[in-house]
């Protein structure tokens, strides 16, 4: 643990802790959640390193926290996910965290909306179960989940957050298998299309993304055009985590710092947001590109 | 008060950012200056690109912080790129570190990264984290030397030599360095060491072993230099675990004319620099310095 200079504000593990592997959830052949044991302390936005013993380190987002016990959700890409699928309950995996910054929730949003692209999902899951529990007793609060996958199978966060199934949630699937066969980014569209009232304001506060570098591309351009405040977190390749490799930088900034989650003002500065094409297998999708 | 001269070069403060640390991309040689650095060395450059091992590269616990990255870099053609582009977004003046696996790779090296005139030339035959591939030059008086030789051939920049502590003796490793025609020597280097998952009982890192820096190697760091400065009369970067004002004025002391800092933008985020030369000025301002000068070697009188 560090004793920095900057006051942080949680308790950093910058040693991997090794620990249990206590459940492990094969969704299906994309997807797998893996339950460690032991407490952690992370906000929504933030994320860990998951140390595979004998495969690699790779950042990842919490997505479920329970007494003792905490999650994450991997979408197979490489070596390091296609090794999750192999992880027996007793096995050891090793964590350390939490790093990166934290999404912004204003007490005075009253209004607020998530656009998910696939695992995407995995980044806001935290922020949405920490809202709805906030706010749970505030009537006039107002929580919009648009969420869109390549097809049915790619929509996990149905099963790990079965809160998401309300009528404040909007489903999509690029080939309609479930949902609206639209991306989540022309749901977004006539979203913010029905929120504007006659004098064209937008009484949208926030919207909050993650997904693919291209849909979220898409989405702050839509919530430029409709004045709507925004925020995305960003995805990098990570060597440490803590702001000393320079392998997550981004024109003038590290992911991992002064990341992962950027808002509208701070990506104006960053001309490389929206140019980095991930090559994963499940969103090389040429006709998501073309149609965007 | 702070600025600092060294081979008629100007840098505005002594602290010189340590290769491997954060200098990787042009654009954020820009925030790097606002920091505060006073001078910027680039991770060390190899002829042809490098992966590096694979995560884990690097973690911390209370007392040292470990790394073994296997100088991943994107190589001499890209990082030349990389340095002219850097030189256009900032004015402080930069290093350029290069290794090789040989002495006529490092010859080779020195030619090519002259042409992105760099103000220094860092030549890093210290690293402990790639024995496997390489041989550790700066183990030895003559290997030292005869890279020291071929990098000097091979351009007009200054060229300081990166010496590892990883030695029974370092006086004659610099002394064979300063006789083979260096500038300057930077000491030191990470120190070789291995950390061991109890849970697992597997190494942390991928590689075994790693470097240490931080905090805890400063004795060490300032131990070397204080016999490399008795030992040599060329000028010394001094190196390792420098986090504080305090820590830097002993550096100072010790016989260093500017110093390396690394590890401690772990620490403090990157700007530690900006604190760390504050800290430096109040120190002299309450004992009596106008000029950091005065105080360099200033154990040794
Ligand atoms: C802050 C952060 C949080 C993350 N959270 C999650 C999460 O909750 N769930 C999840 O499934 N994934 C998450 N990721 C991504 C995850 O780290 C990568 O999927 C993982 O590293 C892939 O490792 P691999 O060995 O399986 O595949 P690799 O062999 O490393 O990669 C397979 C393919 O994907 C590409 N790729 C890998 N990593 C990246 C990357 N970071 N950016 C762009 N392309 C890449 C490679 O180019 C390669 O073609 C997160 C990443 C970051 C930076
Ligand atoms: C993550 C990391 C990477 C490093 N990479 C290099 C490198 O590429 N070349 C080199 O000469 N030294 C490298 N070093 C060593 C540092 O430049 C420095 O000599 C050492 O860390 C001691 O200083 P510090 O305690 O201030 O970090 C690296 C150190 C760290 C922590
Ligand atoms: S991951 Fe190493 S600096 Fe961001």
């Amino acid at each position: 643990m560090n004793d920095g200079h900057i006051k942080k504000k949680l308790p950093r593990q910058d040693i991997p802790l090794t620990t249990k592997v206590v459940e492990v959830i094969k969704h299906n052949e994309c997807f797998v959640t893996v339950w460690l044991e032991g407490d952690i302390k992370i906000k929504p936005g933030q994320f860990i390193m998951v140390w595979f013993p004998n495969v690699e380190e790779k950042p990842f987002t919490v997505t479920c926290i329970k007494e003792n016990k905490f999650s994450f959700t991997a979408l197979k890409r490489g070596p390091f996910t296609e090794a999750l699928f192999e992880l027996k309950v007793g096995d050891l995996l090793g964590w350390r965290g939490p790093y990166g910054n934290t999404f912004n929730l204003d007490k005075n949003f009253k209004n607020v909306c998530l656009v998910a692209g696939g695992i995407g999902m995995a980044a806001l899951s935290l922020l949405y179960q920490n809202i709805k529990n906030r706010t749970i007793n505030q009537v006039n609060f107002k929580m919009n989940l648009l969420y869109g996958a390549k097809n049915c199978n790619g929509l996990i966060f149905k099963d790990i957050i079965p809160e998401i199934c309300n009528n404040n949630t909007c489903f999509c699937t690029d080939d309609g298998s479930e949902g609206d066969k639209l991306f989540s980014t022309e749901l977004l569209e006539k979203y913010l299309n029905e929120n504007q009232n006659e004098e064209g304001d937008n009484n949208i506060d926030v919207v909050y993304t993650c997904g693919p570098e291209i849909m979220m591309k898409k989405v702050v351009e839509l919530c430029e055009q409709y004045n709507v405040g925004c925020e995305v977190s960003l995805e990098r390749y990570m060597g440490c985590g803590f702001g000393i490799c320079g392998g997550c930088s981004i024109n003038h900034k590290l992911v991992c710092m002064d990341g992962p989650v950027f808002n509208l003002e701070e990506l104006k500065n960053l001309p490389d947001f929206g140019n980095h094409i991930c090559k994963c297998k499940e969103e090389k999708n040429e006709s998501f590109t073309k149609k965007l | 008060m702070i600025d600092s001269n060294l081979f008629n070069i100007k840098f505005k403060n002594p602290l010189v950012l340590a290769s491997g640390i954060l200098g990787v991309s042009a654009e954020y040689f820009k925030t790097l200056e606002k920091s505060g650095v006073g001078g910027i060395t680039t991770k060390s450059i190899s002829l042809k690109p490098r992966k590096g091992h694979k995560n884990p590269i690097m973690f911390c616990d209370d007392h040292g912080f470990m790394n073994a990255v296997g100088l991943s870099n994107a190589g001499i053609d890209k990082s030349i790129e990389m340095i002219k582009k850097a030189k256009q977004f900032v004015k402080t003046p930069i290093i350029a570190s290069i290794f090789g696996g040989t002495v006529d790779e490092f010859g080779e090296l020195s030619k090519l990264v002259t042409e992105a005139k760099p103000d220094i030339i860092e030549a890093n035959i210290s690293c402990p984290n790639v024995k496997k591939e390489f041989k550790l030059f700066g183990a030895s008086a003559e290997a030292a030397a005869a890279v020291t030789k071929i990098v000097k051939d091979n351009t007009n920049i200054p060229v300081v030599i990166k010496l590892t502590p990883n030695v029974t003796d370092i006086k004659p490793i610099a002394k064979a360095v300063e006789e083979a025609g260096a500038d300057g020597i930077t000491a030191i280097n990470t120190l070789s060491g291995m950390r061991i998952d109890v849970n697992t009982k597997m190494p942390i890192l991928t590689n075994k072993f790693g470097g240490v820096s931080g905090k805890g190697i400063f004795p060490v760091a300032v131990k070397n230099v204080y016999e490399i400065y008795k030992t040599v009369k060329i000028p010394i970067i001094g190196t390792g675990g420098i986090t504080t004002g305090k820590d830097a004025i002993e550096m100072l002391m010790a016989g260093a004319s500017l110093l390396g800092v690394g590890t401690a933008a772990y620490y403090g985020g990157i700007k530690v620099f900006t604190k760390v030369n504050l800290e430096i000025e109040d120190w002299m301002k309450n004992n009596g310095y106008s000029n950091i000068k005065d105080l360099m070697g200033a154990a040794h009188e």
